[in-house]
């Protein structure tokens, strides 16, 4: 085996250090070394790096730091869904019990003129909102009557320009608006797909 | 580890305490590793933060096909990639050829020292390496930190980069050369 530092690639050191070497290789070397003080010591410098490396002192971690992610996590994340949780529901329920029966004490009314008002103020509320459908609706056409006038005219708009433009150019314009969308679009998912493999191993 | 991927799925159902079991049992090799990128107490625990943050609001893209914590080091490798694209430090490429430092004086190591000495030796010498750690470009020294400070594989590594086998142990062995040249240099 030739020198270690005269030839011999540090690879092999390292090599023989994680033990991956072959076991007549091995021998060899064990062999060279034994007899050649300078591989020798190339050899143990590397080993001396690898044991220091490995004995390298943790970063003490504070106490309540797992607890710190938690809070900056939040309880909101973890949340079921309303539907999920029948405790939330009974306490909601036995909150508006509650109210209501401290209405009935400090007003001094009965249960049934309770009930009545209660009624009256959701009916009041039905209405209300009935109204705002309504006029919600009526809004709604009349947004969808101006975008059709607005969208006729930009019809009439292209059609007036292609009476001035001959059949050849409006074909070109079509093919490079045409490569201009496919290369957005293909830009866009190559995007999306960068971010999502962002975090995949 | 299975346990890592029940945890996950309990994580992933709502249970908050599921995914602080997997911040307790992954804290430590995430500081430690990047506390050896930032070399910064603070900035380090703040980073760790992050990075978990980062793995819970991942979580449902994780594949459970994968190790759960080269999935977790990769995230961590990606939050440090774009700390260093945002504090602009340039990353030195790896294509370039090394000088292996043969003209440096090599460190003297005696076989049979007495004990005590050798560890005074090895207390000198990890001081000197947590400097010559911090010379390392990030991309070397990333890799020097698994491989030495926190234990993974090269197969490991090798996914966690999504680049082959062979190209880690290249890129280690690279580092380790480079940093017996600053020790070696170091008084």
């Amino acid at each position: 085996m030739s020198c270690l530092t005269s030839g011999l690639i540090p690879e092999r050191i390292y090599a023989y250090l994680d033990g991956e070497m072959e076991e007549a290789e091995m021998r060899a070397l064990e062999a060279h070394l034994a007899s050649c003080p300078a591989c020798r010591e190339a050899v143990a410098a590397r080993r001396r790096i690898a044991e220091a490396a490995e004995s390298l002192p943790s970063f003490e971690v504070p106490d309540g730091f797992a607890a710190s992610v938690m809070a900056r996590i939040g309880p909101k994340a973890a949340r079921k869904p309303l539907m999920r949780r029948p405790r939330a529901w009974a306490a909601g329920a036995a909150g508006l019990a509650l109210a209501g029966a401290g209405w009935v004490l400090l007003t001094g009314r009965s249960f049934s003129d309770v009930v009545l008002d209660a009624s009256r103020f959701l009916w009041g509320n039905v209405q209300g909102l009935a109204t705002l459908a309504a006029k919600s609706y009526s809004y709604a056409t009349l947004a969808v009557k101006v975008l059709g006038k607005l969208a006729d005219q930009v019809l009439e708009g292209f059609k007036v320009l292609s009476s001035f433009i001959g059949p050849e150019v409006q074909i070109a314009c079509l093919c490079v608006a045409l490569v201009l969308a496919a290369a957005g679009l293909a830009l866009w998912r190559h995007k999306l797909g960068v971010e999502r493999n962002h975090e995949k191993p | 580890m299975n346990d890592d991927q029940d945890l996950v799925r309990r994580a992933l159902r709502g249970d908050q305490g599921a995914f602080e079991m997997i911040v307790r049992r992954y804290q430590q090799p995430v500081l430690n590793y990047v506390g050896r990128m930032v070399r910064e107490r603070e900035l380090a625990l703040d980073i760790s933060q992050d990075v978990f943050l980062k793995v819970y609001a991942g979580l449902r893209s994780y594949r459970p096909q994968y190790k759960f914590s080269t999935w977790l080091f990769k995230v961590a490798s990606n939050y440090m990639i774009d700390y260093w694209r945002k504090k602009k430090i340039a990353t030195q490429s790896l294509d370039h050829g090394f000088d292996d430092g043969e003209d440096c004086p090599p460190i003297q190591v005696a076989a049979d020292e007495p004990s005590v000495a050798r560890q005074y030796e090895l207390r000198e010498l990890r001081g000197k390496l947590e400097a010559a750690i911090a010379e390392l470009p990030p991309a070397l020294r990333e890799l020097f930190v698994w491989r030495h400070v926190n234990g993974l594989s090269y197969e490991e590594m090798a996914e966690i980069k999504g680049i082959p086998v062979g190209t880690v142990k290249n890129r280690v062995f690279l580092a380790k050369e480079m940093l017996k040249t600053i020790l070696e240099g170091k008084p």
